[in-house]
């Protein structure tokens, strides 16, 4: 059984082999071995070297969320963040900005054909209740600007279109 | 004594109060705007009212409808919870114009303490230090940087009748000043329709400290000691103690003789809050009441064992409070964490979403305040605030320790949340040895991220063997099981 899963920007290849209870896991190079004691309503008790671990796991289609001990993972399968990663990791960036969430737009702060630089503020949004700024992630112009102030915007609603001036580098990259 | 209170507010404080109401007999209404109909707030009371769409201006705060939904369930007082409109004057008004009770200040000491810039004012003339500050910026920019000069940079921007950090702005150079006044004066204008700010000195590494207060409408007026809540994002708090360990017993002594002196020159009655900042001198300055509520009351009532939602019914009724200020003990350390929807890797930025996972911690000395269920959808109209787990110990370092064990248990999946945040934070040296400041989370995480190497094979295993496990028995998706009717039954509407 192998399978490969997306974790943030990482891809984990997950191989194992099955002996009743057992499992034999080589997760990128490294191996597990691992009891699963039981699995039922989302929750997996394993043991792993005579250290048992409850985790929690729960899909929504997209993506699968585990909890271990206060920490979150979130994987999703690697085809379908295939094309967004390979984008970041060419160093491009998106010049499509995009609501992050449902909400209001309070100011539109550019106008098309206007040039502006990275980190500069295109648009406020008022969501749950607090004002977020969004920002262009590299120095760009302006191309076009979709919505008006006191619009309502949905989540991953195009809101402003840019294009970068010179080859963008990501975050990623300079760190 | 009362009968059937209504509840005006909707999640974690809503079930509080609702669960008080149930220990004293009295029964309860709830309300609930249409984006509400499956919160767990709902069937927390004994009738429910819808009172209007999702918007909250147009159900929550619909100050007209919810005293009509009171007099249609023959409710005779009314718990505002905090925010929404629970410290609004002209709503405390309507109420008690409407013949019902208000659980809370009465509307003139509302109004007294509700303009900062006016709340301000009495605690200087009443001998209480207050931080310096422009109350009447010009909107001339020329003038504006004229008179700011007196005060000297950094500044803080606040919204005259704000709260919670909204229309709130750090202006440290001379050329950010002017676009922040707007940013502040637009945002106080959204959340509280009224966009006035005044500007004060900031101070650098305060520390926020809160002394709660109670009083009778028969003029007692005792305080429950002091709580920290210095560790703050967006000007939010998300993390409080008390006893601050900062305070002494003489600057107790002195803090909480000012926040009663405030209180009584207001009229104040019920359960409020005295705001001040403590510089890193151990001087304290007045910054504001609150008067309702507070989030972060549980920490107050695990180290008094008493119950703050039954003191204000009781107080609300006209009765006199039940104990004397040398009946008020403090035992031992407790701490509360907001567990919010939000993504503390990314600004902390609001992370709405169905939660698929919600399991709360438990166990000794662990109260958990949850405002969500499985599949409770958390929405972009409100709050996110999922649940507040607070802890109590015998000392700081014990109730620390149960904090950190309690974090680790409490689950949530569906919206990314703050929990590893929280779990690091509390893990900090710093604030290990208690050196907070309101700009702790600035300072000790300017780039936070989650270790999320630590049990990374686990994860990655338990996720293949959970998918595998799924593709062999399918079973019913989360959301057939939200949409059934049959929680959507119990309430009815009032009015269009």
């Amino acid at each position: 059984m192998k399978t490969t899963l997306q974790l943030g920007g990482t891809a984990l290849t997950v191989e194992y082999t099955q002996s009743g209870d057992e499992y034999a896991a080589v997760i990128n190079g490294q191996s597990l071995r691992a009891r699963l004691l039981s699995a039922r309503d989302g929750i997996l008790t394993l043991l792993v070297d005579g250290k048992p671990l409850r985790v929690h796991v729960a899909s929504d289609g997209t993506r699968t969320l585990v909890a271990i001990a206060g920490n979150v993972y979130e994987f999703t399968q690697a085809q379908e963040k295939k094309l967004r990663t390979r984008q970041r990791e060419a160093g491009r960036l998106d010049p499509e900005v995009r609501s992050p969430m449902p909400g209001k737009i309070l100011q539109v702060l550019v106008t098309e054909g206007a040039t502006v630089e990275s980190g500069q503020a295109l648009v406020l949004l008022e969501a749950m209740k607090m004002e977020n700024t969004l920002s262009a992630e590299g120095a760009a112009r302006v191309k076009k600007v979709h919505v008006a102030p006191g619009e309502l915007v949905e989540l991953g609603q195009l809101l402003v279109e840019l294009e970068f001036v010179e080859p963008a580098v990501t975050q990623s990259q300079v760190n | 004594m009362l009968h059937k209170i209504l509840i005006a507010n909707r999640g974690e404080i809503a079930i509080r109060i609702a669960r008080t109401c149930r220990e004293l007999g009295i029964a309860t209404v709830a309300v609930y705007s249409e984006a509400d109909v499956s919160s767990p707030h709902v069937p927390a009371a004994d009738e429910a009212v819808c009172i209007g769409p999702a918007q909250a201006s147009a159900s929550y705060l619909n100050a007209e409808v919810i005293i009509q939904a009171a007099h249609y369930t023959g409710a005779q007082a009314i718990h505002p919870g905090y925010g929404f409109l629970s410290e609004n004057a002209a709503f405390a008004r309507l109420v008690r114009d409407a013949g019902l009770t208000f659980i809370g200040p009465s509307p003139e000491s509302l109004a007294t303490v509700g303009n900062k810039i006016f709340a301000r004012r009495t605690a200087a003339k009443l001998g209480v230090p207050v931080v310096p500050a422009l109350e009447q910026p010009s909107s001339d920019p020329a003038i504006l940087r004229e008179q700011v000069r007196a005060l000297g940079y950094p500044l803080l921007i606040k919204a005259a009748a704000g709260g919670g950090g909204k229309g709130m702005r750090i202006v440290r150079q001379d050329k950010e000043l002017v676009e922040a006044m707007a940013a502040a004066e637009r945002e106080a204008t959204a959340a509280f329709t009224e966009g006035t700010v005044y500007v004060e000195r900031y101070l650098e590494r305060p520390r926020h400290v809160e002394v709660q207060i109670l009083g009778d409408m028969h003029g007692s007026l005792i305080h429950l000691g002091e709580r920290e809540c210095s560790i703050q994002r967006r000007y939010q708090k998300i993390l409080e103690e008390t006893p601050s360990p900062a305070v002494s017993e003489r600057l107790r002594e002195e803090m909480t003789a000012a926040a009663l002196k405030v209180a009584k020159a207001a009229g104040y009655y019920n359960a409020g809050t005295v705001e001040f900042i403590l510089d890193n001198q151990g001087r304290f300055y007045f910054l504001e009441v609150n008067a309702r509520l507070q989030v972060e009351h549980p920490i107050t009532e695990w180290v008094t064992r008493l119950d703050l939602v039954r003191e204000q019914i009781h107080i609300a009724a006209g009765e006199r409070l039940g104990l004397k200020q040398d009946e008020v003990r403090g035992h031992g350390h407790a701490f509360e964490c907001r567990v919010y929807a939000e993504d503390p890797a990314h600004g902390f930025f609001p992370s709405p979403g169905k939660v698929l996972v919600w399991h709360a911690p438990s166990g000794l000395g662990v109260r958990v305040d949850a405002g969500v269920e499985q599949h409770t959808e958390v929405s972009v109209y409100y709050d996110p605030l999922i649940a507040k787990v607070s802890t109590w110990g015998p000392d700081r370092e014990q109730a620390r320790r149960r904090m950190e064990a309690a974090l680790r248990q409490c689950v949530v999946l569906g919206p990314t949340t703050n929990i590893a945040f929280l779990l690091d934070l509390i893990a900090h040296p710093a604030f290990v040895a208690a050196e907070t400041h309101t700009g702790f989370i600035a300072e000790h995480f300017p780039q936070w991220q989650p270790q999320s190497a630590m049990h990374v094979l686990e994860a990655a295993l338990a996720a293949t063997l959970s998918q595998a496990r799924r593709s062999r028995t399918e079973t019913p998706t989360v959301q057939a099981i939200a949409n059934t009717p049959w929680r959507q039954l119990g309430g009815w509407r009032l009015g269009t």
